[in-house]
């Protein structure tokens, strides 16, 4: 396993819009951190796992937080789509086509900014 | 005054000798006068009354010599009276005689006047001269050149200086008779108005101002009011004379002399050139002395400053030798004060200290960055921990040296700067120290190893020895760690620890700060303190060897109360404990308290999970006619206490249903949520065998609570029909098992979504026949997300390699164990559950009466 100081997230503001990237593993030991930066979104959630090498279901319980708050407080949540290995358990927990996915952030706060 | 006085009394006398000088020369044209006259007209010697103007002037000046002269000459003119000769040519002849030798004395004693004039003149300039050298203050070299000037070329002499634009009078002397009340009006009178020829003047023109007759109507013009014109007059004033004091360009001040009516000394050209030329001189001397005293000032400002300074500053001469120091270098140096410090040795000064570099390795002398530089190199900023030989207090220093090089290049001064950094540098240590002590407490759950890794962190910046106390409820105290920075003492340490162990009950120590929950500090541990704490002379001895100097012993808390003893001893450093060391050492064991009850009520609560983890899982798995089933369940380490997969065989009418799930999360609330998804699947199961209805059932609770509650679930419905077997296989987001036919494995099963993320939600079955030796592996993500080399997964690919040609569930079962085992690096993270079922055949006759009812029955149903 990789220490987990390898792990980053990088959060970047955009106008309402929050895009939280993260690098590296996503599993029990690193979640934590990219909880809290998930959390900090007031708006939109931008979730980009373009550079996340794997996920384990921690990964995806914090999709499924960030959805639901999302859905609670009308905000909206799109996960930038990751490498296959990512997508995979996206396949497996079978929220292909629940949740909203996007291929590059853009694409999210381009469509964010229509809705709004 | 003294000197002032005395020329007076040479004036005086000055005056007498004048006088003598004429009565001399009148008394002896009189006497010869008289004697010629006795003598009668035969004999006449009227011609030697010459004698008296020779010897007048010998004594006095021309002027003198001109009285005289002119007394003789008047004389002889009427000595033709008694002598009766006037129409002869002989007295004609005497009458020149006396003319001619009265002027030659005249002449001679002018000649003799200007010649001591010059000489005294000389005297000025030279004295004048000897003042330049600058080491005298503006005040004391004014002084000095008005006592040269005055009586010797003035009567009275003023030097003002210009100050911020205006002049301001520096010094006045004047020449007795009168000398201090003229010296009080020239010292109290402000120059005068402009326009006069005045110092003011002389100053504004840059040009000689010369007077020489002050006659009233001068007077007048040069006094600022009656009062003022009084004291003009006062003074006898007869010539003076101005001129500006240049140096450098500019103008100083100005030099004011003059002369009183009363001395019979008149200024003229000639001396207005010789006072232009003193002027220069005294321009010279008082700009020396300026700069003297500036420098002295800029001295004593740099003085003041550097004194004022938190740094300490010192400063060596080339050979070593101190020649300056600040307050703070001799407070930092431990000296009452820079002169103490500047006359002590600097071997000495150097020895009081025992000095080591950040690193805790002992300093070189030569290492310093002030030898450094005396040597010609050049030195980086050093910092360094200096503990005080007599006091034992620890400071940190950085010091830097700079060199100061004459016009060759070569070293002539270093200058030191050493800033205290102790307390910047200890809440570095400090925070540093709390970071390594954290992340160590952090590290393990393995309290004995990780106390061992904290006392060593304390060594050797917080003490020499450090070592942790813990209870070992049998009324002793444990040593569970000890630290030196030389592995054999703490051997013999660990040994005095062993055979002579603290009683709990023991006074003092450990074992009272404990009791207490304080902490205890002694600075000056004595032999006497020792014998009282040791139990027997053996005990005494070996305490005695461990050199302690100062203790420091703190309660470990959890919360309020102690459980147990960090000990941090001084030796060999001879330091003391320090308040802050005791708040810092405080902190350390309030930490590492913490983090041994935490480990405490860890290993607790993993004992309750174990049992609950336990509770969650079937006791055995039951025997299913004509299956064979295999279960692994492999949780992960004592971090992961309660993890959230379970598997579960359930009979259900028609069939059994197995099934293997992953709650999120972990801990109390993953094991709560782990017995409602059992409790659930199992309960609607049995009423319902259709595991989608069971599926349903269970999203339906999740979805209902409150707090998201995510599961994920694979179930089988194992049912036979004619002897012959098959499974519906549902997957909720989970993992589809593997079906291993002929060998080959190859997952079953559609991707449908995870229970408890959407309540309206379907699941699609994937129904498989289930021939004899055809098993099916149903698994957690554990065992996919096992963790090997370089950080790579275990993966569906290698779980599929592992299955295929497996001969029995058991054999699945044991193959994956085992490639699990291989392939994983690191701590297991994650829980990981194996259910392997084969179909082994139709049932044994006779065993499953009831089970074969139930199919027949259903069979005929659906027929």
């Amino acid at each position: 396993m990789l220490p987990p100081d390898e792990f980053s997230v990088e959060v970047v503001r955009h106008g309402g819009a929050v895009i939280v990237a993260a690098h590296g593993e996503i599993d029990m030991a690193t979640v934590h951190e990219l909880r809290a930066a998930c959390r900090a979104a007031d708006g939109l959630l931008v979730l980009d796992l373009r550079a996340v090498e794997f996920m384990d279901t921690s990964g995806l319980n914090l999709v499924m937080e960030c959805q639901r708050r999302a859905d609670a407080d009308g905000a909206g949540f799109a996960v930038v789509r990751g490498p296959a290995l990512v997508m995979r358990i996206f396949e497996i927990a079978g929220l292909n086509h629940r949740l909203r996915f996007v291929d590059d952030p853009a694409e999210a706060l381009g469509d964010g900014r229509k809705r709004s | 005054m003294a000197a002032s006085a005395a020329e007076s009394r040479s004036i005086g006398v000055e005056n007498r000798r004048r006088a003598l000088g004429v009565a001399l020369g009148a008394a002896v044209v009189i006497a010869l006068a008289l004697i010629d006259v006795g003598l009668g007209a035969n004999e006449v010697i009227i011609g030697t009354v010459v004698l008296g103007p020779l010897l007048c002037g010998v004594i006095g000046n021309a002027r003198d010599v001109a009285f005289v002269g002119a007394f003789a000459t008047g004389v002889a003119v009427i000595s033709g009276v008694w002598n009766e000769n006037f129409d002869t040519v002989a007295y004609f002849l005497r009458l020149a005689v006396v003319v001619s030798g009265a002027s030659i004395a005249m002449l001679a004693s002018a000649r003799r006047w200007t010649i001591t004039r010059d000489r005294s003149r000389f005297a000025v300039l030279s004295g004048i001269a000897d003042v330049t050298d600058g080491t005298l203050t503006l005040e004391q070299t004014a002084e000095r050149v008005t006592a040269l000037v005055v009586p010797a070329a003035a009567d009275f002499c003023a030097i003002d200086v210009l100050d911020q634009g205006d002049l301001r009078r520096l010094t006045v002397r004047a020449a007795d008779p009168g000398a201090a009340a003229a010296e009080v009006t020239l010292r109290s009178r402000a120059p005068s108005p402009p326009g006069t020829p005045s110092s003011r003047d002389a100053v504004t023109s840059l040009s000689s101002q010369l007077v020489e007759r002050a006659d009233d109507a001068l007077l007048r013009r040069l006094a600022h009011d009656d009062e003022d014109l009084a004291r003009l007059r006062s003074l006898g004033l007869r010539s003076t004379i101005a001129v500006p004091l240049m140096a450098r360009g500019r103008a100083l001040g100005a030099l004011t002399v003059g002369v009183t009516t009363g001395s019979g000394r008149t200024y003229g050209r000639e001396d207005l050139e010789f006072v232009e030329v003193l002027a220069g001189r005294v321009a010279l001397a008082l700009d020396n002395a300026g700069l003297f005293f500036q420098l002295q000032t800029i001295e004593a400002q740099l003085g003041a400053a550097l004194s004022s300074l938190a740094e300490a500053v010192t400063i060596q001469r080339a050979e070593g030798a101190l020649i300056y120091a600040n307050e703070a270098a001799a407070r930092m140096l431990e000296f009452d004060s820079p002169q103490a410090l500047l006359a002590a040795p600097v071997a000495d000064i150097i020895a009081a200290f025992d000095s080591y570099r950040e690193d805790g390795s002992p300093l070189a002398i030569e290492e310093l960055p002030g030898r450094k530089v005396l040597a010609g190199e050049d030195a980086e900023p050093l910092v360094v921990r200096a503990v005080s030989r007599a006091t034992g207090e620890e400071r940190w220093r950085v010091t830097k040296s700079t060199a100061v090089r004459d016009r060759e290049g070569h070293v002539t001064l270093v200058v030191n700067v050493i800033d205290d950094i102790t307390d910047v540098k200890r809440a570095e240590i400090s925070q540093r120290l709390l970071a390594r002590v954290g992340k160590v407490l952090a590290s393990s759950l393995d309290h004995d190893q990780t106390l061992q890794q904290v006392a060593e962190l304390a060594v050797p910046q917080l003490a020499d020895w450090c070592a942790v106390s813990l209870p070992d409820g049998r009324g002793y105290l444990r040593t569970v760690a000890v630290a030196h920075i030389n592995p054999d003492k703490v051997a013999f340490a660990r040994l005095v620890s062993e055979q002579y162990p603290t009683p709990s009950s023991s006074p003092g120590g450990a074992a009272q700060v404990m009791r207490d929950a304080t902490s205890q500090v002694v600075n000056d541990v004595t032999p006497e303190m020792l014998a009282a704490a040791a139990q027997d002379d053996q005990h005494a001895q070996m305490l005695a060897q461990l050199g302690m100097r100062a203790a420091l012993v703190v309660p470990l808390l959890a919360g309020a109360r102690a459980i147990g003893a960090l000990v941090l001893v001084s030796a060999e450093s001879g330091r003391r404990f320090e308040p802050r060391d005791v708040e810092l050492a405080e902190e350390l064991a309030r930490r590492a308290g913490t983090a041994v009850e935490n480990a405490r009520l860890y290993t607790e609560r993993s004992h309750i999970a174990r049992a609950l983890q336990t509770g969650l899982l079937p006791d055995a798995l039951p025997a299913i006619p004509g299956w064979q089933m295999e279960a692994l369940y492999r949780p992960a380490g004592a971090e992961n206490w309660v993890g959230g997969d379970f598997y579960d065989a359930v009979e259900v009418p028609g069939g059994w249903l197995v099934l293997v799930g992953d709650v999120a999360g972990h801990g109390a609330e993953a094991a709560a949520l782990t017995g409602l998804a059992r409790h659930t699947l199992r309960s609607t199961a049995r009423l319902l065998p259709d595991p989608l209805d069971a599926i349903t059932k269970l999203n339906l609770e999740l979805t209902a609570r409150e707090r998201m509650s995510l599961c994920t679930v694979a179930a089988v419905l194992l049912t036979e029909r004619d002897g012959a077997a098959q499974a519906e296989i549902v997957c909720a987001g989970h993992p589809p098992p593997l079906l291993i036919a002929d060998g080959q494995a190859a997952p079953v099963g559609r991707f449908g979504p995870m229970l408890g993320a959407y309540c309206e939600e379907h699941w699609e079955r994937v129904t498989v026949s289930v021939d004899p030796g055809t098993m099916l592996v149903l698994y957690t993500d554990g065992v996919l997300d096992t963790v090997g080399e370089h950080g790579h997964r275990f993966g569906e690919t290698r779980l599929q390699q592992t299955v295929t040609g497996v001969t029995s569930a058991a054999d699945a079962v044991a193959r994956i164990d085992a490639a699990l085992r291989r392939f994983e690096r690191g701590a297991q993270a994650d829980d990981t559950a194996v259910l392997a079922v084969e179909r082994v055949g139709a049932p044994a006759r006779g065993t499953f009466q009831v089970a074969d009812v139930g199919l027949a029955s259903d069979a005929v149903l659906s027929s």
